[in-house]
Parts: C-alpha cells; structure tokens; sequence
C-alpha cells in the first residue's frame, strides 16, 4: 500500500531538532481548511545553528534544491524562499520549500512564541504556526490561498465555543471573508464589530446586512492584497533572474 | 460556535468537528487513494506562484 511522504519528512525534522514552523498547505489542513496538500512549506528559524541542523535533515531525505537560491542566512533574510525536491527512493519527488521571513507577517521568534505545538500520530509533537499569523501569510498574490483564509476562519468558527472570547471575535470579524458570517457575527456582536469597522471599512456593509456590496469590498480587499504582494515579490524575482543569468552566461 | 445559517456544505462541517491530529490522519489516508490513481510525489504545477517562472 502506498504511504504518504508527510510523517517521514516531519519526523526526520524532529529527528535533528530543526526550529522550524509547518506553514502553508499542510497546516492548513491542521486548521481545517483543506483536506490534501502535495508539499512542505516551513517557516525556519535563521540562525548558523538552525540551518546546520535543517540540512543535516535535508541531507537524510536527499533533498536537492530546485532552482535558486542557494540555502543561506543572506537569501532567508532578504525573503527568499529556499526550495528543494527529495531524491530518496520512498519520497522522491516531495517538494519542501523554506522560508524565513513571510511578507505581512511577524519576525519567527514572534511566530514561534504563538505557534500550536500538536501531537500527530506516530511522529510526535509538531510546532505548527498559530492560525492568525497562518491567515496573514496566506494573502498572497495565488488566487487559491484564498479560499483557504475563508475556510480557516469558518472552520475556527464553527470550533469555538458558544461563548467566545472577545478576543476571538475580533480576530473574526477582522479575518473572515465569508459575507452570510460576517453579517450573522455583525448583528450577534455589534459594538465590536462598530469598533472593529474603523480599521476595517467593509464591516460598515456587513452592519447594514448589505451582502452584494459586502462581496464587492471583499474583492476589493483581495485584489489591494494580491497586488502589495506581488509588488512584495518583484525585486525578489529581479534577484533570481539575475542569479540565473549569472548560471547560464 | 452554532452558526444556524451557514454556508457550508455537509461535508465540510464533519471536517471542522475533527480534530487537527483526526485531519492529518485522515489526509494521510488520501494519499494512498491518490498514489493508487496514478499520482505521485511531484506537486501540481503553479503558475501564480512568484517563483513558477524559475521552474520552467
């Protein structure tokens, strides 16, 4: 019976001890928002130390990298994701990809001191990056991370008590991208949702039960966020055409 | 939270009441599926992603 490549790479992390937040596709499956995800995306800490033992793992699972850039403290700290694909014969193929600094999101000792730490089965005790900050590092300029937000916040959602903390409610209607919700979490808590409307406008709509004009401003807040990251990602980009261009000429 | 007039479909509402370890599991188990159906480890291409250009 084929086996998922998942628990080999996670444990071989937790084997050499590697300061490392499970991020992206496969957290979200954690947070509910999705079901199957086909790599490893990881928030690392940069650090000599850290990157000594993320490639002592690297090197267990054969893991080559992909394109550029090399893996390095410099390239991580600039915001440059490190990208590798596993070479051993029961994983090959599986992408891992590395980031250190995620755009709109806190520096990682601030993401590890929220992080969930969550006992999975059979490979032990995963560091995993708290949904707030999972959130933010999903509004990227990729149209598919969005549904993602959505889900996660629904999932949250329908997790939480009857009685949630003011705290939590404020994270939601900060967050949530489903219209029905917000209006339904607007009439329920509406001196928060008044407070929260003046750093988030669109609640306005929300409070008015107005659900066309709410979608509209959804989008519209999708569409400023998708255009900050790819502006975010464009000297990035004009680094890795360079760094190719220095390969091939 | 009882949310009485949500949009979520059937299936995703029995999703949200699992645990994160019961999700995982269960996502595990779709690889098998997947892997049986002629997938493999090598992720979809992505063309919105900054760096799908290099890995062309």
């Amino acid at each position: 019976m084929p086996e998922s490549p998942i628990p080999k790479v996670l444990s071989t992390f937790l084997k050499y001890k590697v300061k490392a937040l499970l991020i992206g596709g496969q957290a979200c499956i954690l947070y509910g928002a999705a079901e199957f995800s086909r790599d490893i995306d990881l928030a690392i800490m940069i650090s000599p130390e850290n990157l000594e033992d993320l490639t002592s793992a690297l090197k267990e699972l054969k893991a080559e990298r992909v394109f550029y850039p090399d893996l390095s403290e410099d390239a991580l700290l600039r915001g440059h994701a490190c990208h590798f694909r596993c070479q051993r014969a029961d994983i090959k193929g599986l992408r891992i990809d590395i980031i250190g600094v995620m755009r709109g999101v806190d520096a990682f000792p601030d993401l590890w001191s929220r992080r969930e730490e969550i006992e999975l089965p059979g490979i032990g005790k995963v560091a995993v990056i708290g949904l707030s900050d999972l959130v933010k590092s999903k509004k990227t300029q990729r149209d598919k991370d969005w549904p993602m937000i959505r889900r996660l916040i629904e999932a949250d959602i329908h997790g939480a008590p009857n009685d949630p903390s003011e705290d939590k409610v404020c994270f939601w209607l900060s967050e949530c991208r489903t219209p029905e919700l917000l209006i339904l979490l607007s009439a329920k808590y509406p001196e928060i949702a008044s407070r929260i409307s003046e750093n988030r406008p669109l609640l306005r709509s929300a409070i008015e039960g107005n659900r066309e004009k709410l979608r509209s401003v959804l989008k519209e807040e999708e569409d400023k966020e998708m255009e900050a990251d790819r502006q975010y990602w464009m000297p990035l980009k004009k680094e890795l055409e360079d760094w190719r261009y220095k390969k091939n000429n | 939270m009882y949310i009485e007039s949500s949009t979520e479909e059937a299936e995703f509402l029995d999703w949200y009441k699992m645990s994160p370890a019961e999700r995982f599991v269960e996502s595990q188990k779709l690889w098998e599926v997947f892997i049986l159906l002629g997938g493999d480890y090598a992720r979809e291409p992505d063309t919105q992603s900054p760096f799908y250009i290099f890995e062309i």
